[in-house]
């Protein structure tokens, strides 16, 4: 069942803060907090800091469940005795986006499907995930990727705006738990405020400009037809390979591992490190020979994996549409225009008269 | 909840995939300048006796202190009991293996990838071409279907390499020349010295041979492995002599961190050459225009 | 036990100064090598003997400089530079294509002769073959602590020469080149920690040159963010010595770079 509707409840506005003062006891507690004019996940002391009106934060809230770099072992350098001092603790993510938390059941698909991963399923176990709805700005596309509203797919409770109050549907008996737990900040919905959550979807496609959104229909294909397009040297050359959007997105997941070996010699730590496939050295082989050459190469890349390769393995796109790549991109490459440059799209207006 | 993701979720922990067995290092031979043979034996004596794999297939090793290294597995699960790795001194990493010595320890994990298909090329014909290092992951096939004989029809071996100093397993490639179930063909980039006649008397590349091979292609299973820069013309004359693509299958090489594919390293376009490969057949490079 | 030197030539010795900061390494250093030479900290150093490994920072720009750093590679398995004057030159360096050697002693110095005979500043590599380089102004201690003990262990060190931006954004720091401030990070050597973005400051470019740098679209930018095209090319040369000859600026010289 993805929707109890009889368990949905309503948290009014007043009670949020006691509800966060709640969530603290069963673990740690993140939440978005501002920092000058960006916001970002961290973890709250002091509930008031928490900050909900915000469109993106930097980084998705992925880096508390696959940190950008963590040690994955340390052993001794004579006898390779392997050993681990990993503990996944108790965690609730509070106030995440639709974006990014289909971005976190797509890492749950790339973790856990093949070769999983036991860190991340016991981090995975030990996290409480809360979305918050939220109103999407000029780079945000979460409504031509399919994600722009949770889909019940990983989460455990999810609050919706509905002006006064937050409408609070239950994702998982974990989320239920957490409400019984605390009823006293909650209470029953009413036919007023079903009435108003009915509405938020059709709100929240209301605030976006539908001629800047990308078509996204049969778009592996179209990543594959125009392989040898020019638009990928084009966009290239004003690329700084500087891997920003990788290092931003709420989807990617690649990392390079290295030994340190201690100062005496005895013990080697291996770690790992997010990595970006917009840096040479990502495909460069021992021996000298870099697989992807150019920077071109390796722009394509990008595009190939999360729209032709994510498809492939796990069965979904690898873009949830939350804007970060392109909002962040020092050389400001929107991924909205690179899209619509390869598709060619042509006046929508002129291919009407064509068909008639 | 989703019944995909909560199954995923709701999974008791499983093994860690990236812990490694520890190894003894029983064995070393110099090959040809800067290349050597590994042989290895599980520390843990079960692991010797369950380990399985297929030829084509590669394990990462933990070279102490420096790190991990994906290296084809050139010996045939045929012969069990030890694992052996042809490596070449070519990295940070490898030049550290190469200073090791039989007594010490390293750690594996593995066999990943796919492997070559064995048993669907029984009953076929098959072509092995080795340029080079590509002997290494062939030679596990080699000794896989010579042991396996009866199972398949006409071997060949075609192999090439720079001179006869970088021949690989000398004595081994000599010995299979003489073996009247299996045709051996090899060749030198060029035939400067004595030792080079001594070994083959064609000179040129590894192409040249193609053509001389006597198998129906429809019936001929094709496993090629060499440098980067090989395959391309490799595959053109395969496809020119009319084996068809399906049936040819290369072994390629990337960047490797974990062997499970979640580093993302050795991705081609939408496939990861760890899980997805290393063995491809010739025919996806129609898809992955970038393999080759 | 492992002999090791730490020699300064041309520079600030502020990336010795900053090897003393490592006292938690030093501390576990001590008792397992010998450091033979380093004069910055010691007494009594040593230079007739082979050294395992000898650091060397600061530019080759006088002639006892020279004769230092040829000896210095004698003597050592190996040469790591360190610091940016050592890697590539260093700020003393970022005039070398522009003016003469006289050009530049007369505007300093107010004359051409000295009492030391001086040349245009260079980096180590530019004199002698160079293992490593640890570039940075001042050099990082943690890469340098991590060099030492892959060294010390026999395993080369990895360096992958990332842009400042992976460094940057995952600390979570608003950037600076959107914010229109002029920042070199998207075409510098990460391995610094990004410490200058976290407090506003744009990179300057103290470590060098990535792989493969966009110096094009980088020139682009720092001129929207409000240089002038020649203030944006002197911007980008502060550190890189004799690196910033690959900062092109018309576009036939592009075309050929490598990795474009």
């Amino acid at each position: 069942m993805e929707f109890h509707i009889d368990k949905a409840r309503v948290l009014p506005k007043e009670n949020l803060r006691g509800f966060l003062e709640g969530l603290k006891n069963l673990g740690k507690l993140i939440a978005p907090v501002k920092k000058q004019e960006k916001f970002y996940f961290d973890v709250i002391g002091d509930v008031s800091k928490v900050e909900l009106s915000y469109t993106r934060t930097i980084l998705p809230p992925k880096k508390f469940l696959v940190p950008y770099r963590r040690e994955r072992y340390t052993y001794d350098a004579e006898t390779l005795d392997f050993s681990s001092s990993f503990k996944a603790e108790p965690q609730i993510i509070f106030g995440i986006h639709s974006c990014d938390l289909h971005g976190i059941s797509i890492l749950d698909s790339v973790y856990l499907k093949e070769n999983p991963d036991p860190r991340y399923l016991e981090v995975r176990k030990k996290t409480v995930l809360i979305g918050i709805s939220c109103k999407p700005d000029e780079y945000c596309f979460c409504m031509s990727t399919g994600t722009a509203f949770p889909d019940g797919a990983n989460w455990d409770l999810f609050l919706t705006d509905i002006g006064d109050n937050y409408f609070v549907t239950i994702g998982s008996t974990k989320g239920d738990e957490i409400i019984l737990n605390m009823k006293e900040f909650f209470r029953e919905i009413t036919d007023e405020d079903l009435d108003l959550y009915k509405k938020s979807s059709s709100f929240k496609k209301s605030l976006f400009d539908f001629k800047n959104l990308p078509d996204l229909g049969r778009i592996s294909q179209v990543i594959e037809l125009e392989y040898d397009s020019p638009v990928w040297e084009e966009e290239a050359e004003r690329c700084l390979g500087c891997g920003t959007c990788t290092n931003v997105c709420p989807t990617c997941f690649c990392y390079t591992e290295m030994d340190v070996p201690s100062l005496d010699g005895k013990t080697v730590t291996r770690v790992e490190f997010t990595t970006s496939c917009q840096y040479p050295y990502y495909s460069l082989v021992a021996g000298g020979h870099y697989f992807k050459p150019t920077r071109a190469s390796r722009f394509k890349h990008r595009y190939y994996h999360k729209f032709v390769g994510y498809p492939y393995q796990i069965e979904k796109l690898g873009c949830v549409g939350c804007g970060r790549c392109s909002a962040e991109c020092p050389a400001k490459i929107s991924m909205i225009e690179t899209i619509k440059k390869l598709r060619g799209t042509a006046d929508e207006e002129e291919l009407r008269k064509v068909a008639e | 909840m989703k019944k995909s993701l909560e199954k995923l979720l709701n999974k008791p922990l499983p093994g860690d995939p990236l812990l490694p067995h520890k190894a003894l290092i029983t064995d070393v031979e110099e090959l040809a300048p800067g290349h050597k043979r590994f042989s290895f034996s599980f520390l843990d004596e079960k692991l010797n006796e369950t380990w399985e794999h297929i030829p084509g297939q590669f394990v990462m090793i933990t070279v102490p202190k420096a790190g991990e290294i994906p290296i084809s597995i050139c010996s045939s699960p045929t012969r069990k009991g030890t694992i052996e790795l042809t490596v070449r001194k070519v990295g940070r990493k490898t030049e550290v293996l190469h200073q090791m010595k039989p007594g010490d320890v390293v750690a594996i994990r593995g066999p990943y990838g796919n492997g070559f298909p064995v048993e669907i090329m029984e009953g076929h014909n098959v072509l092995i071409i080795a340029g080079g290092l590509g002997l290494a992951p062939l030679r596990s096939l080699i000794w896989y279907i010579l042991d396996k004989r009866p199972l398949y029809k006409e071997v060949y071996i075609l192999y090439g390499t720079r001179n006869y100093e970088s021949v690989l397993y000398k004595e081994e490639m000599r010995r299979l020349r003489k073996r009247p179930d299996v045709k051996c063909l090899y060749i030198l980039d060029k035939i400067e010295n004595e030792e080079d006649r001594a070994w083959t008397d064609r000179e040129g590349l590894l192409t040249e041979l193609i053509p001389e091979v006597d198998l129906d292609p429809a019936d001929t299973y094709v496993a090629v492995c060499g440098p980067p820069v090989a395959y391309k013309f490799i595959g053109k004359e395969l496809l020119k002599n009319g084996y068809p693509e399906s049936q040819v299958f290369v072994s390629l090489e990337r960047k490797m961190e974990c062997g499970i594919g979640k580093c993302g390293h050795c991705q081609i376009g939408y496939k990861f050459t760890c899980v997805d490969g290393p063995i491809f057949p010739l025919w996806d490079t129609k898809n992955l225009p970038e393999m080759l | 036990m492992v002999k090791i030197g730490i020699m300064g030539l041309t520079g600030c010795s502020g990336c010795q100064c900053e090897i003393l900061n490592c006292q938690d390494a030093l501390m576990k250093l001590i008792g397992k090598v010998e450091f033979a030479y380093f004069p910055l900290a010691q007494d009594n150093n040593t230079f007739d003997e082979e050294f395992d490994v000898m650091f060397v920072e600061g530019s080759v720009t006088t002639e006892e400089d020279e004769a230092k750093v040829l000896k210095a590679r004698e003597k050592s398995k190996i040469l790591v530079a360190i610091g940016s004057c050592a890697c590539y030159g260093g700020v003393q360096a970022q005039k070398n294509d522009e003016a003469s050697l006289e050009e530049m002693l007369k505007t300093v110095y107010g004359k051409t002769e000295l009492f030391l005979k001086v040349s245009k500043p260079r980096a180590v590599s530019e004199v002698v073959e160079v293992d490593y380089e640890l570039p940075g102004c001042p050099v990082d201690k943690r890469q340098f602590v991590y060099a030492v003990s892959s060294l010390l262990n026999g395993v080369k060190p990895f360096f992958p020469k990332i842009p400042v931006c992976h460094e940057c954004k995952l600390s979570e720091t608003e950037c600076l080149t959107l914010k229109g401030i002029p920042c070199q990070g998207p075409v510098t050597y990460a391995g610094c920690g990004a410490p200058c973005t976290s407090q506003g400051v744009g990179c300057q470019g103290c470590r060098g040159n990535c792989d493969f740098p966009n110096f094009k679209e980088m020139l682009k930018i720092l001129q929207e963010n409000g240089l002038s095209e020649k203030d944006a090319v002197a911007f980008l040369k502060v550190f890189r010595g004799y690196q910033g000859r690959e900062i092109k600026v018309n576009d036939e010289e592009r075309r050929n770079e490598k990795g474009a």
